[in-house]
């Protein structure tokens, strides 16, 4: 018989929307059960420009969300100071063009009216600790960032954080999990579950790894699902809008800049060239996208079109080793006739109440640098339906890892010099949680080595990231430490990771085989569109290291065929009046079909 | 600047393809120069000279069991020429003969490897690092442990050290239960794990080649037996095998030194098929040059630029090493400097063969500037075209242009820069590499003396 257990609410999508909605609830005590259909942070969350910053781009015509994105990065820092990193960049402003070519930022607004314009950015800077716009004449511009091209007239900084994204979804979660929450990764929802008003009163849930389904009830059911948001609403009869827009960056396998750069597309839009983690991140793209929401595709001429408008402002870029693409769908909120880039970051809620569908509120839009805010305004709303008074603490309450401060230095100074990095890079990732996790090396010295040499990542902390951080399966493992995310993708450490999956979480060889090749495969889906250079020659290596080497390609097959059957099995060893279980789906994945809508539906 | 050097043969690429064209044309008599920046994809190599494959494709379990050897590697070298048009068995069908004797030549060259063939001409099975099997044809003395020839009484031991990082017996050992046992017809013989103590205190070999380079020295090496066989003891079944990580010293044991490894552990210790960076590719890379400067071949580690090209031809190269540069006339080019990981081919935007900017041909179509769209697929097993890209050659590996006429009239083409075959998934591999470059150094020599008599091989101001 499936399972049945009731919660205060359900949140659907581990992004940091609803990690963030998560935590809030668990901290005031509000019994919360977070069902994500993938890992946490795979979508949105995880493919940004990896900045909590103040929205400088919208100022000019969306303030309140400049203002709101400088209050709450403010807060983030406050509550995850492990996790942040300074960004300073540089705004070129260029030489005035042709007039058609006037249409940004730099473009149009010449040195003076930059100035005003930052002027006007300085005054939200305090609010995230950043500091106020300087000018550069040509001369000081170049010589801080020597890349830059010299058809500059001179330049502006703009101080700006970083954050590696995945780390504040997981954080949050883990968070929520050590205040009460459950968290469901790689479970698919199935259907809602209504009573005979209609209301929604809780999800039917399908574990996409063990094939076994649940039914969990609750009296508020919170679909932060991002783009695939309508989609859920639809599956209990709700509605709304959004304008999804894909964004892709390339990733640099090094730092190529001194400073982030902002820079002008073809078509006027800003982007970013800019050092972020052991990388540099370039882009983004903003276009409506109608595609596959499970399967979105960084393409070749995307690639392009950013390249084209990095040249502009930094001519060498073409020297530089791009290692991979990404690609996210922005979870935009609806309107029409207007451009992309134009489109509101704000977010709003809906309760779908009106239309026939209490219980369910929908959360659209948004932004990483204010996604805490969001949580505690629908936390707000979840609490006051419920009748909890506890008050909010998500921006004053530490995330994991930040309890304490960590003296990096201090702590790795009798490490060999090589490990150095991996540990210190460790200390990044799980700020005062470090220690514990380096402890089994006193036991273990060869877990102080480095499994992902290109980041680097250790074994140790591969291991507890396995065992204590929310992986099912090997894909998710990338998320929590930026394992094969450096120079050659993926080209050594995957195979030995799977083989630390079958140790700590217990898989198969079966298992082990059909986990390395979808891993495998996400790396090379980001990889394909910038196999040039040296990236092309890694990505040969790759192939002959797994393909000819190890001889991986039949096996793979093989162990497909071996899962299949184990899901077989199960199926038919299950009683007859149990659920039907679907088979494994371990590879291929699944979408959300919205259920045909009741014939006496209101 | 020196004055410039003439040579017979000048080969571009110092990985196993240059160096086996370069010892054949030196055998032949040519005088040669090699030039290479890297030891190429020999980084990568596992220890298995695959040649062909018949069983290649199938799954093991459903159509094969998994430690199924198939057909005679000569027959299998007749069955990928059917299967694909334009792999070079096929393209250069009439040379074909001549494997055999291009795998004895390598086997000769190299002897302190003792790579051995089946008597029955078919596949090894041979476990490789990750714990799946994998048939090859040549496989050297260290590394020659047959899986499908165990009885089924064996049981073979995974061995870990816990000085050495990377490596740990159980997922090995549980995934070779797994291959070993798919399917019927095989007995797979059993595994179990062999976890070795700490023999060092302090810090650990951070991977194989480390650790294969303080397993060079004798007294070191009989330090860590001694561990193994105190360890032995105590497992349960006993082995009667043991498999480790490809690092039992950086240069290739003798067959005494192999014995007396064997008589410590009390039964024969082997190592795992590689990956990189490959100890086997490093023993065999230095084997190949230590032959061919024992030969009389010039074997430098220099970059190779601007070349002149007259009336068709080659007739000078610029080679640099450091800041030094010099002039080279050769008399003919043999072009073994491998794909985009050798750095024969580059893809920047649109793709060309990088020293003489030969047009890259796949599947019979110039690559140029295509999308990467139609060149790959979508799973990272799947099927890329643009890894079986490359230069289009005739009968004498010379280079084509898109209209399949001659490109560069003394040029030979060694390895895999010759387009139509994809290593990783054909079941052939270095065995074409061995045999292209077996050809091409024996063309090349052949070239060089014609040409010597020619009026290119008249005395020329070189100044």
């Amino acid at each position: 018989m499936a399972a049945s257990q009731n919660y205060d609410v359900i949140v659907l999508g581990g992004g940091v929307n609803g990690a963030g909605i998560a935590r809030d609830c668990a901290r005031r005590g509000i019994r919360v059960l977070l069902v994500e259909k993938n890992d946490l942070a795979k979508g949105a969350s995880g493919a940004n420009t990896g900045m909590i910053h103040g929205g400088i781009r919208y100022l000019r015509y969306d303030v309140h969300t400049t203002k709101m994105a400088c209050t709450d990065s403010g807060y983030i820092q406050r509550i995850a100071p492990h996790l942040l990193f300074r960004i300073p960049f540089i705004v070129p402003v260029m030489k005035p063009k042709d007039a058609h070519f006037s249409a940004t930022l730099a473009d149009h607004l010449y040195l003076e009216g930059a100035e005003i314009f930052f002027e006007a950015y300085d005054e939200y800077q305090p609010l995230k600790r950043g500091k106020p716009h300087t000018r550069l004449s040509k001369a000081e511009a170049l010589a801080l960032e020597p890349g830059l091209t010299d058809d500059i007239l001179g330049a502006v900084t703009m101080d700006e954080w970083g954050i590696d994204p995945f780390r504040l979804v997981v954080e949050n979660a883990i968070d929520a999990v050590e205040h009460g929450a459950t968290v469901l990764t790689w479970h698919d929802l199935v259907g809602f579950q209504k009573d005979n008003k209609g209301a929604v009163v809780g999800v039917d849930v399908e574990d996409r790894v063990s094939g076994s389904k649940a039914t969990y009830t609750a009296g508020v059911v919170v679909n932060a699902t991002g783009a695939w948001g309508p989609r859920t609403a639809a599956l209990a009869g709700g509605w709304y809008q959004l304008r999804p827009g894909k964004g892709v960056h390339i990733v640099y396998s090094h730092r190529i800049s001194n400073f982030g750069l902002v820079m002008t597309g073809v078509d006027g839009r800003q982007m970013f060239l800019m050092p972020h983690e052991n990388g540099s991140i370039v882009g983004t793209t903003d276009d409506d996208y109608y595609g596959d929401l499970d399967n979105p595709r960084a393409t070749e001429d995307e690639v392009k079109y950013i390249l084209q408008a990095a040249r502009v402002v930094f001519p060498a870029i073409d020297k530089y080793r791009m290692s991979r693409t990404y690609v996210g769908i922005r979870p935009t909120l609806w309107a029409w006739a207007k451009n992309e880039d134009r489109l509101s970051r704000e977010h709003e809620f809906y309760d779908h109440a009106p239309q026939g569908v209490p219980g369910l509120i929908s959360v659209a839009g948004g932004k990483l640098a204010s996604y805490r805010q969001l949580a505690e305004e629908v936390t707000a709303e979840i609490a006051q339906r419920l009748g909890n008074r506890v008050a909010c603490t998500t921006h004053s309450a530490p995330l994991p890892g930040a309890e304490d401060a960590i003296d990096v230095d201090a702590w790795t100074k009798d490490l060999p010099k090589r490990h150095r990095l991996a540990v210190s890079r460790m200390a990044y990732r799980h700020g005062s949680r470090s220690k514990k996790i380096l402890a089994v090396v006193d036991d273990d010295p060869r877990q102080v080595v480095s499994t992902c040499l290109c980041e680097p990542v250790c074994e140790a902390e591969l291991r507890a990231c396995i065992k204590g951080e929310l992986v099912r399966r090997l894909v998710d493992v990338r998320r929590r430490t930026r394992q094969s995310m450096g120079a050659c993708g993926g080209t050594r450490c995957l195979a030995r990771t799977s083989q630390l999956l079958l140790e700590e979480a217990q898989l198969t060889p079966a298992e082990q085989l059909v986990e390395l090749q979808g891993a495998m495969t996400a790396r090379f889906t980001g990889k394909r569109p910038v196999f040039e250079g040296a990236n092309l020659a890694t990505e040969e290596l790759n192939q002959a290291m797994h393909f000819l080497g190890a001889n991986l390609q039949p096996f793979f097959q093989a162990a497909r065929v071996a899962c299949d059957d184990v899901a077989h099995r199960r199926a038919e060893a299950a009683p007859a009046d149990a659920p039907v279980t679907r088979l494994l789906a371990l590879v291929a994945p699944s979408v959300i079909i919205p259920a045909p809508l009741p014939e006496d539906r209101r | 600047m020196s004055a410039a050097t003439e040579v017979d043969v000048v080969v571009v690429g110092a990985g196993v393809a240059g160096l086996v064209a370069a010892l054949r044309a030196r055998a032949a008599g040519a005088s040669v120069l090699v030039l290479g920046k890297s030891s190429g994809a020999s980084f990568a190599w596992s220890g298995s000279v695959d040649v062909a494959d018949s069983l290649v494709g199938m799954v093991p379990g459903s159509a094969v069991a998994g430690l199924e050897r198939g057909d005679a590697v000569e027959d299998a070298i007749v069955q990928t020429a059917g299967r694909l048009p334009r792999h070079p068995y096929a393209r250069l069908g009439a040379a074909r003969v001549n494997v055999r004797d291009a795998l004895r030549f390598l086997v000769d060259a190299v002897p302190s490897l003792a790579l051995s063939l089946r008597p029955d001409g078919k596949n090894h099975v041979l476990a490789t690092a990750l714990g799946t099997v994998k048939r090859g044809a040549l496989v050297s003395r260290s590394q020659l442990l047959d899986l499908a020839e165990l009885p089924s009484s064996a049981v073979v031991g995974v061995v870990e050290w816990r000085d050495l990082a990377g490596f740990n017996a159980r997922p090995v050992s549980e995934m070779l239960r797994f291959c070993c046992g798919l399917g019927a017809g095989h007995r797979a013989p059993r595994f179990v794990d062999v976890v070795v103590p700490r023999v060092n205190g302090g810090e650990v070999f951070l991977d194989n080649a480390i650790f294969a380079a303080a397993l060079d020295d004798d007294a070191e090496r009989l330090r860590f037996l001694q561990a193994l066989q105190l360890r032995l003891a105590a497992i349960d079944p006993a082995p009667t095998h043991l498999l480790m990580p490809a690092a039992l010293g950086t240069r290739p044991l003798s067959k005494e030194a192999l014995d007396d490894v064997d008589k410590k552990v009390g039964r024969p210790l082997r190592e795992l098929l590689a990956l990189p960076p490959s100890v086997p590719g490093r023993r065999l890379i230095t084997a190949l040059r230590d032959a061919a400067t024992a030969a009389g071949v010039d074997v430098r580690d220099a970059s190779v630029m601007a070349p002149v090209i007259e009336a068709g031809r080659v007739v000078s190269l610029e080679v640099q090493r450091g800041p030094e540069r010099q002039q080279v006339r050769p008399r003919v080019v043999v072009l073994a400097s491998g794909r985009f990981f050798g750095g024969g081919l580059v893809r920047d935007h649109e793709a060309r063969e990088s020293l003489f900017g030969l047009p890259v041909v796949v599947d019979g179509q110039p690559l140029g500037d295509r999308f990467i769209g139609s060149l790959t697929g979508d799973s990272v097993d799947g099927d890329h075209a643009i890894f079986r890209a490359g230069l289009a050659v005739d009968d004498a590996l010379a280079p084509l242009d898109h209209s399949q006429r001659r490109v560069l009239d003394n040029v030979v083409c060694a390895g895999s820069v010759i387009g139509g075959f994809d290593p990783s998934r054909d079941g052939a591999a270095l065995g074409v590499h061995v045999w292209t470059s077996w050809l091409a150094g024996s063309l090349a020599a052949d070239a060089a003396k014609f040409s010597a008599l020619g009026p290119g091989g008249q005395a020329q101001d070189l100044a």
